[in-house]
């Protein structure tokens, strides 16, 4: 054990609750060598000198006044600090009550409100049950109120004396795209009769049929039956 | 020579009930939180001394210890309903006495240097008069004014952060662990600051006392 080290330990040695500072198995040896070493030991004697000096200086008691504004100062602050809570508590009440009488105001209206939005919702499904859209389940359905067929607006050529039908098909500009025919229908069925009807198809106008007041494409069955006779159907 | 110090006894080690006329601690701090004005004179009446005393011992002008004191019961008072107590109070208390002297101490330096001169004797002086205590141990009596003014401009000179570990130490007698919670650091960090702050006032009251008598101390270098 050298001075160098030792001297590093007598801050430690000085205090009384040393163990854990000093090993145990330090503080012999320690000892030993300050009964020794000379230079060591006036060390350890100057630090005690410089504790002693520190604790010898004299401290001011504490003033009158002093305390005497402390103690007022923690009685300001002891009152502050009970506004602060009862303001607290104050709020904290007030937010109960305010939802308490949220809760309340609520309460007559809570029925009405409710029954209100069941009977939008009963009459909603209750209009809204026909409503299927633009299904249909066949070309031929009558139309409903929302949705109309197509319809003739003119012919401007003769087909011919023969009795005919004919399904059209009429885009939403009301020009013919397609058309056929149906069964049990045109039993004439030949080349010139369909060059005819092309032909009197092509020069025909029809209203386009319509969704909810959109135009639309569409069948349409026409018949001819004999000269400026027509019938059409949707 | 400390009055106040056979009421306020700082240790605490003792399982001695640190807070007469309260069941514990955490009862007295939920106290101060409501406002209860019994409480803060409790609070008062254990720290107010130990407050005074420790501030003097941290600042350089004891004139200025009342006006800290009075800071540090106000910090402490205004805080404590956000003190959630992850430290005891009394350490709590000594790191805002800490704090705040440590804050006088810049603020004196910085704006009432020029001061000092005109009153270079106060101190001493304001001294003489406490030295009539009954209370001194007879170590006390041996150290004359030399000493104690020696000792005086050794700590005035002692880097702040070293000075607060050794008082906490050597006059508050603090432990090890209570300076490591007052001064926010670990505790090898303490066991540091508290050599080094030693070993420097070791150093400064040798150099001032050399040349004049020579009070046992030995001029020659540490040889090894
Ligand atoms: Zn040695």
């Amino acid at each position: 054990m050298d001075c160098q080290n030792v001297k590093s330990m007598l801050s430690a040695l000085q205090d009384r609750d040393m163990s854990g500072l000093v090993p145990e198995s330090e503080q012999l040896p320690l000892r030993r060598h300050l009964a020794g070493c000379r230079d060591c030991s006036l060390h350890a004697g100057q630090l005690d000198l410089v504790r002693h000096a520190l604790r010898a200086r004299p401290v001011r008691p504490m003033p009158a006044h002093l305390a005497f504004s402390l103690r007022a100062m923690a009685s300001r602050e002891a009152a502050r600090r009970r506004r602060y809570a009862t303001f607290n508590a104050w709020l904290r009440h007030r937010l109960d009550h305010i939802s308490l009488s949220i809760n309340n105001l609520m309460r007559p209206i809570a029925l009405p409100a409710a029954g209100g939005l069941a009977s939008a919702v009963i009459l909603f499904s209750m209009v809204m049950t026909n409503f299927q859209g633009i299904v249909r389940d066949h070309h031929n359905d009558v139309p409903l109120a929302i949705a109309t067929n197509p319809s003739m607006k003119a012919l401007l050529l003769d087909v011919s004396d023969a009795e005919i039908a004919v399904d059209v098909f009429v885009d939403e500009n009301g020009r013919v795209i397609d058309y056929s025919f149906p069964e049990g229908f045109g039993t004439d069925n030949t080349s010139e009769m369909r060059r005819k009807l092309e032909n009197s198809l092509l020069f025909t106008e029809f209203n386009p049929a319509t969704t909810f007041g959109q135009p639309t494409s569409g069948w349409v069955r026409v018949k001819f039956k004999s000269r400026s006779q027509i019938d059409v159907k949707g | 020579m400390q009055p106040a110090r056979n009421t306020h006894e700082l240790g605490g080690e003792t399982a001695s009930p640190e807070w007469p006329g309260w069941p514990g601690e955490e009862c007295l701090r939920e106290a101060l939180r409501s406002g209860c004005e019994t409480a803060y004179a409790a609070l008062l009446e254990r720290f107010q001394a130990p407050v005074f005393h420790l501030v003097q011992r941290l600042i350089d002008d004891p004139n200025d210890a009342g006006d800290v004191t009075q800071d540090v019961f106000f910090k402490v008072f205004r805080n404590v309903g956000s003190f959630r107590g992850q430290s005891s109070l009394k350490t709590w208390v000594y790191r805002i006495a800490v704090n705040e002297a440590y804050n006088r101490r810049r603020w004196f330096g910085r704006h009432r240097r020029a001061e000092v001169g005109l009153q270079p004797e106060e101190d001493g002086r304001d001294y003489l008069d406490s030295i009539g205590d009954p209370a001194r141990s007879p170590y006390d009596l041996t150290l004359n004014e030399e000493w104690k003014s020696a000792i005086g401009k050794a700590l005035a000179g002692l880097n702040p952060v070293f000075r607060s570990a050794v008082v906490l130490r050597d006059l508050e007698e603090l432990s090890y662990e209570e300076i490591a919670g007052v001064l926010d650091v670990s505790l090898g960090t303490v066991k540091s600051r508290i050599l080094r702050g030693r070993e420097s006032l070791r150093k400064a009251l040798v150099e001032q006392m050399e040349p004049a008598r020579g009070y046992g101390f030995n001029p020659q270098p540490a040889g090894d």
